[in-house]
């Protein structure tokens, strides 16, 4: 039962993501530009220099990331949609991981295309250890949404919702951020692969935790 | 003997308890010990002017919002997901996904509540609501009433036994205006019980079998009309 | 009145103290072999930063008792407090940066506590601001409530992950241990304490201050819904 409400929820999201399109073509359309500033900004730096990039993907992909959040919150917003689901007869916690679900396939679509981009536009090489590229964008990908998710109906009764869910978000991700951007530099030349013990524990403590935690305080947070 | 006690006491249940609640936001008593149930077969028109708590009650009745003091009770339970099953509301947000078409919006909401035969459930209704051939469109481009149409249909496919309306007619035209008050007659008629706000007297004198007014937070009990 | 007694005993027991404190900062205390004088930030810098995590595992601990005794008090409590934390924190950054410059010639540097101290300042800006911006009061208790919680969880995680990136990319810059005498020792002491006594009383005042604003607005509330009531009756 639990499970049938969480795909029915997800794939309603996932209709309303391939019909609009906003959340992917915002994310991308931003995240592509600031690659192109980007791009001027190194275009005269020395290929020693250029070898300390791809840390830097991550910034992109966590604006992209937050933009995303929030369009995903305007549209259930619009006309009390959201309402309807917390009338539902199912355990609440179900509508936090269905967006948490929905938001994470989103990012990782818009991933798949920055990710070339990024190597196009910046001159890099493809990753030394694609799969624990790989792995790594998976496990903060599906961090980084989940507390993106979890802070976004924190913040969703607050009047400046803008400016809130960042600087809650961005402060909470720090750790996410070093860990991922270590281990991103760190498998993209095979250098170093056997200091990243503890950045992976970040990486899955970090899944594990906003995971749990959220689902636990989901009722709290949405009662009006 | 147990099976046939416990069968008497459900078919005695009101269907919705509320023993004195008081709802308090920051500074504001929106309501103050509100006692009331509703049983099997009302129909109760609630009354009251602006910001008096109409919208707060329906919404603390629905399970939306949890009470500062004081027990919820629906069908002898306190409201859970199980529970929520059985409520039914049209608020003033038509809690559909604008982007959405409206058969999609109400095969979503077939399906959150694990309706048999969702696809069958939706035609039915959108045939009800006269909106077979719209249904295709998208929410977001539909008029006020159409709107109000969809969210009516929405409310009404699980067949719930408690149905609360804040204002159910805003926007319809005459002919949809009887028809919703047909299907709601129908629901009270099989044993479920109405509440609805409605700021036309004449509606309430014409459908309410008893009707309730809150003032500043206070219920006050009415006759029968 | 008895209240506005001990609170005027204690605002001179706390004045007193912080003219002692004063004396041995600046005149009693040492100067430091290498340092000289500018160790004398240190007092306050340490003393600000005692306060500030204090504060926070406040805040945090009146949220968790805030949400299961739902009593108005511990939300009062625990929003004072993150208000007083922010302000010591802000004061642990700012002798902190004039410290580094005075000491390793630049304001700002990727220390591991000064990162996390940084951090913490964002949280506690997130936190006031979360609360201020949600109308509802019940509603902004407990959503602040959770997210105090959830912070100060984080905290930790915060400040070791940080450590581990300067670990991993060494620092130029290593805090240079030095002996403290005596004197300094105790001086530091001294500060630390009177500091939290200045804590601990910002926080009764806030949390009182609290309570009044609250107890206006009832007033309030209560005198526009009699208006109301007269206004009803006359129409």
């Amino acid at each position: 039962m639990y499970l049938r409400s969480l795909w029915v929820l997800t794939s309603k999201d996932l209709a309303v993501e391939f019909r609009t399109k906003t959340l992917f073509v915002s994310a991308v359309t931003f995240a592509f530009l600031l690659l192109v500033l980007l791009g001027f900004s190194v275009s005269g730096w020395s290929m020693y220099e250029v070898h300390s990039l791809p840390s830097v993907l991550w910034v992109l992909i966590f604006i992209a990331g937050y933009l995303g959040l929030n369009r995903q919150d305007d549209k259930e917003r619009w006309d009390g949609a959201l309402l309807g689901a917390l009338m539902a007869p199912m355990d609440r916690s179900v509508i936090f991981y269905a967006r948490v679900l929905s938001n994470t396939l989103f990012m990782l679509l818009v991933e798949l295309v920055l990710v070339p981009m990024f190597m196009l536009v910046l001159r890099q090489s493809v990753p030394q250890v694609p799969m624990l590229f790989i792995l790594a964008t998976l496990l903060c990908t599906l961090s980084f949404m989940a507390l993106g998710t979890f802070l976004t109906s924190v913040a969703s009764a607050s009047n400046l919702r803008e400016i809130v869910v960042p600087i809650l978000l961005f402060p909470l991700a720090i750790p996410l951020f070093l860990a991922v951007q270590t281990i991103t530099q760190a498998v993209w030349y095979a250098s170093g692969l056997g200091l990243l013990t503890a950045w992976w524990a970040v990486l899955g403590g970090y899944a594990v935790l906003f995971l749990v935690l959220p689902g636990l305080l989901f009722e709290i947070l949405v009662e009006v | 003997m147990s099976n046939y006690r416990c069968a008497r006491i459900v078919a005695n249940m009101s269907l919705l308890t509320l023993r004195n609640v008081c709802k308090e936001v920051g500074h504001r008593m929106l309501l103050s010990d509100v006692n009331f149930s509703l049983e099997r077969g009302e129909m109760i028109g609630l009354q009251g002017l602006n910001g008096s708590g109409k919208t707060t009650l329906l919404r603390v009745m629905a399970g939306l919002s949890r009470p500062t003091q004081g027990t919820i009770e629906v069908l002898g339970q306190p409201i859970t997901a199980s529970v929520r099953k059985t409520i039914g509301v049209v608020f003033q947000e038509s809690m559909l996904y604008g982007d959405l078409t409206v058969r999609e919006n109400l095969l979503y909401y077939a399906k959150l509540y694990h309706l048999t035969n969702p696809q069958d459930h939706v035609d039915l209704w959108l045939e009800k609501v006269h909106l077979s051939l719209d249904a295709d469109e998208i929410t977001k481009t539909l008029s006020k009433g159409m709107r109000q149409r969809v969210s009516i249909a929405r409310a009404l496919l699980p067949k719930p036994q408690i149905l609360l309306l804040d204002e159910p007619f805003d926007g319809l035209d005459a002919r949809h205006t009887l028809l919703a008050e047909s299907w709601f007659d129908g629901l009270v008629n099989e044993g479920s019980g109405v509440i609805f706000v409605s700021h036309d007297e004449n509606q309430v004198i014409k459908l309410a079998t008893r009707r309730v007014t809150i003032d500043g937070g206070y219920l006050l009990q009415g006759g029968l009309t | 009145m008895v209240l506005a007694q001990v609170r005027k005993g204690l605002l001179a027991i706390l004045f007193a103290a912080m003219v002692v404190s004063q004396y041995l900062d600046f005149i009693w205390s040492p100067p430091e072999a290498q340092m000289g004088d500018t160790v004398r930030i240190l007092y306050y810098h340490v003393a600000s930063a005692t306060d500030a995590f204090l504060a926070f595992g406040i805040t945090a601990i009146a949220s968790i008792v805030f949400l299961i005794k739902k009593n108005v008090f511990w939300d009062r409590l625990a929003a004072a407090s993150a208000e007083i934390g922010l302000v010591f924190t802000t004061l642990v950054l700012v002798s902190g940066s004039i410290w580094g410059e005075a000491v390793w010639n630049v304001w700002w540097t990727w220390d591991p506590t000064l990162t996390s101290t940084l951090i913490l300042w964002f949280l506690y800006v997130g936190y006031l601001l979360l609360r201020v911006s949600i109308a509802n009061r019940d509603r902004s208790a407990r959503v602040s409530a959770v997210f105090g919680i959830i912070a100060a969880i984080d905290l930790p995680i915060i400040h070791e992950s940080v450590t581990w990136w300067r670990g991993i990319h060494p620092s130029v810059i290593t805090a240079t241990g030095f002996n403290m005498p005596p004197s300094m020792v105790l001086t530091l002491l001294f500060s630390i304490a009177v500091f939290i006594f200045f804590y601990l009383f910002l926080l009764c005042m806030v949390t009182l201050l609290q309570q009044d604003k609250d107890a206006l607005d009832d007033l309030r509330e209560q005198v526009r819904k009699k208006l109301h009531q007269l206004q009803n009756e006359r129409g």
